[in-house]
């Protein structure tokens, strides 16, 4: 753990969604016999960003993450929980808090096809930014020089008077990427950036975002579904169920050695260039539960393949044996001993659970 | 939720509407400038007798208790007596309402269907010579004011080209004098060679909306990746044509409440222009004469016809699309 | 046991799309074939025109599109020329069935599903709707879906059931061929797996060929006994999986394989490709790949580069005699493994390298 302040801090971040509210619900809900529970996007999410981290947020679709974003962006209000950016609580941002905030955490969005105003040249796109920010200064057209060449878009000059129509895919990204980074931001929340990208293209925006990090000391919170890439871009995965953080550890951790039995399943599932793979099939039915009528307790219940009684309790996330820095959320994990108000049930052993997690 | 669920709850929340519009409409009536009760009264009476229409209607009571006494009435069907006739305000509309329904009710319902079986075919035709300048007419019959088009109607068939139709009225006098019965009159040719003209002025203008609307509908439904997937299976152009209707046909529905309510504020041009003795007429007559417990029954009447009209539609939608009816299911396996 | 009459035959197919002022060579002499019981992944990325065949096998191009030369022969039969309704009676569904991109959205939302295959049964066969809906309770059993509830409607269904109805569905006439255009792209990984699985679940009990189209080569892998390999309109290269995989002779083969990470070996540095797709304007009598391929020569550039048969190396594909869980992975001569490199032999050494590549990963897992 480093001993500066994260970047970026989520704690027990909530973020509800009520339901229908025609004039007869509502009359429902004043009279008290509202049936109409909501739903529970983010439920009790904690992240720490550090600075110059990388971290992934994976989990199918449903999962939250796309709340979960939206909400860091800004473009929710949480409805529990706390957003701290940079020491801060932005609960207690001014107009001005929240103009700066949004300068220095930008957002590369997934579409590269609707990304940017088709209206606008490249540099237009640039120099938006800059405008809204009042960072024009003496040379704007040098700033978006700049950062079309960290965005690896040369020679820079050339991109400058094309529209979005003469571009390629992979081209759009870096222009995204440009405009985020000509602000000179702390933070990018990346929101699936090379899913709609040609595989033959898409390692190179994945190094790029690599250097990113590392020659210019962002942050990254990058948002996926796609476990095969994030581990060339990420230091950390936080895996997301049904709006919860399940697992949490460094990407070698959780891959190498997924404790969860939903993290094991999503990363069996994931096919491998090779015909000569033995990997089987993933055992895992059916699709997570509506997130409308959730049951109590652990969210992956109904699929789980080492359900017990106890998770009818919502499992805490702890740390693991052997890693502190890998924790997750299950009760195979726990150290059920002493628990209070247990329901009659002996202590589950402790320790590492059930799967060696070396064989594939 | 069920479909029959859905249904009722449509039902209660269209009831409470229309409860609610007479609330509005009945503060509104009673807060006019001018003091009800002197417009209660004949003109030139003097204060003692205003202040006896007062304590006989009982306006001098709070408004709340006033609205209640209105409402027990309004129940059991007395609206008051028109200051103008003399009559129960009942007795007087219902011919004046029966001539306009039977007018304008088949005239937008005909209008509507035509016009999007005639969208329907420009958005399939999508493309095509046909497509671009079939459009035309109706935007042109919608977009002349409805008054005017029946003017020409009426010089037309009329008046100076071909002298076929009747120029006025619902039905000559002479008939008048025959019949005993309002309604009698409905059995007769000469009113239906009087109802032509009218009738074809509404359903030309009423083109408009749903043929533009079913058109861009059905062009959008024909993009769609169940659209191509009909195709790719084989469906025959039939099967395909009449499940991109039903798809389109959900906006077209969507407006016929707006279209309804348009055609409340045509139809009084029309009326007068065709001296079609109907609720139109009769509001422009109510309004000159103040004679306001009419006007307050014709008012609500409108309101009813538009809650209903949106009542209607939601329900079709029901039963069109059963994405609103039938809730979604969580999976199973 | 496979017969030597292939199932569909593609020869030398050119489709070109009319624009109001420009042509598009979508494809460009292409040549591939599916035999009986066999999955053919044709594998490539954007604008490769993988679609572009899918559509031009069942008749199906945007009314803009043709077909410019080429043939098409299924059992035998020559069909590109056939129109749509010759196409229609005689092979469409019955035959050739389709699973399209976006499955979750073809089934049409004021439908219930079961009408869907009543109004296949009646346009296709003479079967009653009795008969229809028991054929169809059936299929529902085959992709495990519970069979109460063909009478649903698709909103209320799931994503990953909507796409085992669709399978249902194209599985409803006992088609030879189904075409899956990227059947698992809009899927999150462990429903595709599912649906993976349900692909491979329905060659059980039947003759059942696939055309798998699709931009993701570990899918193809995994799941395919051949594969075809497209860039810029033209057929890279044609085999076996177990061919293809061992010995790539095409260098967009080599690289497409190199570019695509795998989860198990994550330290292994990603390879770009330089350039674009091309954008196909002109007519391809060159190869597509010559403006990325970092070795290409002048020669590539002259003429359109013929699928050449890749001679059999000395020694046995490594790995083969194995299968996978799924099916034969034996390369047992069937499809003969092609190649439009025209430098294919020297190719062969930089094949070697990147398969050493290979067994030195899979050694240090073992």
């Amino acid at each position: 753990m480093s001993s500066t302040q994260p970047i970026l801090e989520v704690r027990n971040l909530e973020k509800t969604f009520k339901q229908s509210t025609g004039i007869l619900d509502l009359a429902k809900e004043r009279l008290g016999l509202g049936d109409n529970p909501p739903i529970r996007a983010v439920d009790g999410v904690d992240l720490r960003l550090e600075q110059n981290q990388a971290q992934a947020v994976i989990g199918e679709s449903g999962c939250g993450k796309t709340t979960l974003l939206k909400t860091l962006m800004g473009l929710y209000s949480p409805t529990g929980g706390d957003v701290v950016f940079d020491g801060t609580n932005r609960d207690e941002f001014s107009k001005a808090d929240w103009k700066e905030f949004r300068r220095r955490v930008p957002i590369i969005f997934q579409d590269p096809f609707n990304s940017i105003n088709p209206t606008f040249t490249v540099r237009d796109a640039l120099l938006e930014p800059l405008g809204i920010h009042d960072m024009k200064g003496d040379d704007p057209e040098g700033k978006a020089i700049d950062a079309l060449e960290k965005a690896r878009l040369t020679p820079a000059e050339t991109y400058l008077d094309r529209r979005e129509s003469e571009l390629s895919g992979g081209e759009k990204q870096r222009v995204s990427i440009a405009r985020a980074l000509i602000l000179d931001p702390d933070v990018l929340l990346a929101d699936e950036p090379t899913s709609m990208i040609d595989v033959s293209t898409q390692a190179s925006l994945l190094n790029l975002l690599d250097d990113l990090v590392e020659e210019l000391g962002l942050s990254m919170l990058y948002v996926s579904h796609d476990l095969s890439t994030v581990s060339y871009v990420c230091d950390r995965i936080n895996v997301m169920y049904l709006g919860r953080v399940i697992e949490s550890g460094t990407t070698d951790a959780v891959l190498d050695n997924p404790k969860h039995p939903y993290t094991q399943a999503l990363i069996q599932a994931i096919p491998v260039p090779d015909p000569f793979s033995d990997r089987e099939p993933t055992d895992l039915r059916g699709t997570p539960s509506d997130p409308i009528n959730l049951p109590g307790g652990c969210r992956f219940k109904d699929r789980c393949p080492e359900r017990m009684d106890v998770c009818d309790r919502t499992p805490r996330s702890t740390e693991t044996e052997d890693d502190a820095e890998h924790t997750v959320a299950c009760h195979l994990y726990y150290d059920h001993e002493g628990a209070t108000g247990a329901d009659g049930h002996a202590t589950v052993r402790a320790g590492n659970g059930m799967h060696g997690g070396d064989d594939r | 939720m069920s479909r029959l669920r859905y249904v009722a709850k449509r039902t209660v929340t269209s009831i409470l509407l229309v409860l609610a519009l007479t609330v509005v409409l009945f503060i509104f009536f009673r807060t006019l400038p001018g003091d009800y009760a002197t417009m209660l009264a004949q003109s030139g009476a003097s204060t003692e007798q205003v202040q006896l229409i007062r304590e006989k209607w009982g306006l001098n009571d709070p408004l709340h208790v006033q609205y209640l006494r209105w409402l027990g009435n309004a129940i059991v069907g007395d609206f008051g007596t028109s200051r103008g006739y003399g009559v129960p305000v009942t007795e007087l509309t219902i011919p004046y309402l029966l001539n306009s329904v039977i007018l304008a009710g088949p005239a937008i319902l005909t209008g509507y269907v035509l016009g999007s079986g005639y969208g329907a075919m420009l958005g399939n035709a999508f493309g095509s010579r046909f497509e671009k300048v079939g459009i035309l007419p109706p935007i042109l019959f919608g977009t002349i004011p409805s008054f005017f088009l029946g003017i020409i109607l009426l010089f037309l068939f009329a008046g100076g080209v071909l002298n076929v139709l009747p120029t006025e009225g619902a039905v000559s006098t002479d008939v008048v004098r025959q019949i005993n019965h309002h309604w009698e009159m409905y059995l007769t040719v000469n009113f239906w060679s009087h109802y032509l003209l009218p009738f074809a002025t509404i359903v030309l203008v009423q083109l408009y909306y749903p043929a533009t609307i079913m058109r861009s509908s059905i062009i959008e439904v024909a993009g769609e990746e169940f659209d191509e997937y009909h195709k790719i299976t084989g469906l025959s152009t039939f099967t395909r044509y009449t499940q991109r209707f039903k798809h389109a046909s959900l906006p077209v529905l969507t407006i016929l409440p707006i279209a309804l309510a348009r055609a409340i504020s045509g139809l009084v041009l029309i009326e007068v222009v065709f001296n079609w003795p109907g609720i139109g007429s009769l509001l422009v007559q109510s309004v000159l004469s103040r004679d306001v417990p009419v006007l307050q029954f014709i008012f609500l009447l409108v309101a009813i016809w538009i809650v209903a009209g949106n009542f209607i539609v939601d329900i079709l939608y029901g039963i069109i699309d059963p994405r609103l009816s039938i809730g979604e299911e969580a999976e199973s396996g | 046991m496979t017969t030597d009459e292939p199932l569909l035959e593609v020869e030398g197919l050119d489709v070109e799309y009319e624009l109001t002022n420009d042509v598009i060579h979508a494809v460009s002499d292409a040549s591939f074939t599916i035999q009986e019981n066999r999955y053919l992944g044709l594998v490539g990325e954007s604008g490769c025109g993988k679609s572009t065949i899918a559509q031009s096998l069942i008749s199906a191009l945007d009314s803009n599109g043709e077909i410019a030369s080429g043939t098409i022969r299924f059992r035998g039969e020559e069909i590109q020329d056939l129109t749509e309704a010759e196409f229609k009676n005689e092979y469409l569904w019955n035959e050739i069935a389709f699973i399209p991109q976006s499955a979750m959205n073809s089934l049409d939302p004021l439908m219930k599903v079961s009408e869907q295959a009543t109004k296949i049964a009646k346009e296709h066969t003479d079967w009653s709707k009795e008969e229809a809906l028991d054929r169809f309770r059936e299929l529902f059993g085959v992709v495990g879906l519970p069979e109460s509830r063909i009478d649903d409607y698709p909103h209320q269904f799931s994503g990953g059931m909507k796409q085992r109805t669709i399978i249902a569905l194209a599985l409803f006439l006992k088609p030879s061929l189904i075409i899956a255009d990227e059947p698992t792209t809009a899927l999150d990984v462990i429903m595709q797996d599912q649906i993976l699985n349900y692909l491979q679940e329905i060659r059980r009990d039947r003759d059942l060929s696939m055309l798998m189209i699709t931009h993701d080569i570990s899918v193809v892998f995994e799941n395919c006994d051949d594969m075809a390999v497209m860039h810029g309109g033209q057929v890279a290269e044609t085999g076996s999986v177990v061919d293809i995989y061992t010995q790539p002779r095409h260098p967009y083969t080599i690289l497409l394989q190199r570019a695509f990470p795998d989860v198990r070996f994550r330290d292994r540095k990603l390879e770009t490709i330089e350039g674009e797709p091309p954008v196909l304007h002109e007519d391809m009598d060159f190869c597509s790949f010559a403006d990325r391929c970092p070795w290409a020569t002048p020669e590539c550039r002259q003429g359109s580069p013929p699928l050449e048969p890749v001679p059999e190396g000395a020694e046995t594909p490594r790995g083969g005699g194995e299968t996978a869980a799924d099916g034969t992975r034996v390369d047992d001569g069937v499809v003969t493994h092609r190649t439009s490199c025209i430098r294919q032999e020297e190719m062969a050494d930089l094949a070697d390298a990147h398969l050493d590549e290979i067994e030195a990963k899979r050694t240090l897992t073992e």
